[in-house]
């Protein structure tokens, strides 16, 4: 008889005088009544933000509840019920967008586990060139299963401020983890990725500097005025630097038709006067 | 108190003409992009989600106020396309502010899987996250400047 009982956590931290108290994400709702420990966040990671989600965000567990393991699983670990909990990403993205020069990016997800990795990759492009790229790695964990929201944050900037492309990465997983006799071992794992990619407003063409009064030539270079016939290389000086075309046009996935209320507000009293309903949008024309 | 009533009127009727002018304009206006300050506040008026105040008197100038606890992607979507309608009301008193609150919104088709819908949830995500500050107007909440582009678009009157 080789059953193998699971011990979460312990009778030696009890001893320390820990509490259950979860200090990245607050206590948990349910404490079991032997437990303790979160799992270890990965060596060399950043820690990984972990938020309470708001109502909106939150899995219906009474809707559709997650999925659960049954005890004993393969592992032939006697798994404590607050455990028999499937990890579970319920919503993900990695969301990128330009401030400038800088690339700004965010990676996010609502999940359910006791430990979750996060990974943040940014990089710019330009004219099929990389110009930049950076990784950010988090990770973090609580002591139960629980739903939580965990947000990665990155900026890079390769000084830049037309014509490139930022693309973002991101990989989320979320695990459920069980300490044992030995150590600490994975029940499961889910895993999810994403992508998105934002373009800065394209370069204007070089300016076509006049070679006057005879001719005019398309180049980085401007004639000073002198005597026709003694026009050399040094009559020419530079062009200024282009200046960006403002905005970056249209987002796509941007516009529909909202159809709205609209009040005047007076000023120092905050009282409101109806004016109207109005919709805007784009329209057949 | 008449007068008073008189003069409430006139001035609705002129705001309220504004877009009735607007809606024959042949080229609508190109995007322009905006920093917004998202304020999250719980228990808005007349049930909404969000609310956009359009104030050229106070800082910041576009607000959206935001009940994180029920506002989706979608929702601050159409609290910007709200805004690019409040900056087309360029007839309005110039110092007037402006609330608006959205009845309906019809995204694009590819909303859900487009990278706007991204910046949206990232807004969201960012006010979740952000300290609390004090907003002028509104109180001391959690609130976040974002950049947005404003859609290009024409106003019309309702009844959607």
């Amino acid at each position: 008889m080789t059953t193998r009982v699971a011990v979460v956590g312990l009778a030696l931290f009890a001893s320390l005088g820990c509490d259950q108290t979860d200090r990245m994400s607050g206590p948990d709702p349910t404490p079991p009544a032997a437990a303790g420990m979160k799992p270890p966040l990965e060596p060399g990671t950043q820690p990984l933000r972990l938020i309470d989600l708001p109502a909106s965000q939150r899995w219906d567990m009474a809707r559709t509840p997650a999925p659960r393991f049954t005890s004993d699983i393969a592992l032939g670990l006697t798994v404590p019920p607050e455990y028999q909990v499937a990890p579970f990403i319920s919503s993900w993205f990695v969301s990128v967008s330009w401030s400038g020069a800088t690339l700004n990016g965010y990676a996010y997800m609502s999940f359910t586990g006791n430990w979750a990795e996060q990974v943040l990759d940014l990089r710019i492009y330009k004219d099929g060139s990389l110009l930049a790229q950076n990784t950010w790695t988090e990770t973090g964990s609580s002591v139960y299963p629980r739903q939580s929201g965990a947000v990665t944050r990155g900026s890079l900037n390769a000084g830049v401020s037309c014509g490139a492309s930022g693309n973002g990465n991101s990989r989320h997983a979320a695990e459920v983890r069980l300490f044992t006799t030995q150590s600490w071992t994975t029940l499961a794992r889910a895993n999810v990725v994403d992508t998105d990619v934002a373009v800065q407003a394209k370069c204007p063409p070089p300016p076509s500097c006049e070679l006057k009064p005879q001719t005019s030539v398309s180049s980085s270079a401007r004639l000073r005025a002198v005597p026709s016939g003694v026009v050399t290389g040094s009559d020419f000086e530079q062009c200024t630097d282009p200046i960006p075309t403002p905005g970056g046009g249209v987002d796509p996935g941007s516009g529909g038709t909202v159809c709205y209320e609209v009040w005047l507000v007076y000023p120092g009293t905050g009282v409101e006067y109806y004016l109207g309903d109005v919709c805007y949008g784009e329209y057949a024309t | 108190m008449s007068h008073l009533t008189t003069l409430v009127a006139l001035v609705a009727v002129l705001a309220c003409m504004v877009p009735l002018a607007e809606l024959g304009a042949q080229n609508p206006a190109a995007p322009t992009t905006a920093t917004v300050t998202l304020v999250a506040k719980p228990d808005l008026p007349r049930g909404a989600k969000v609310i956009v105040e359009r104030r050229p008197t106070m800082n910041p100038q576009n607000v959206i106020l935001v009940d994180l606890d029920r506002a989706t992607a979608a929702d601050l979507a159409a609290a910007v396309q709200i805004l690019a309608g409040l900056h087309q009301r360029t007839s309005d008193d110039p110092n007037a502010t402006l609330r608006a609150a959205p009845r309906a919104f019809t995204p694009p088709p590819d909303f859900d899987k487009s990278h706007y819908a991204k910046l949206m949830k990232a807004g969201l995500v960012q006010l979740l996250i952000a300290p609390e500050t004090t907003v002028p107007g509104v109180g001391r909440r959690r609130a976040v400047d974002i950049q947005v582009t404003l859609p290009p678009g024409r106003l019309r009157t309702g009844h959607s």
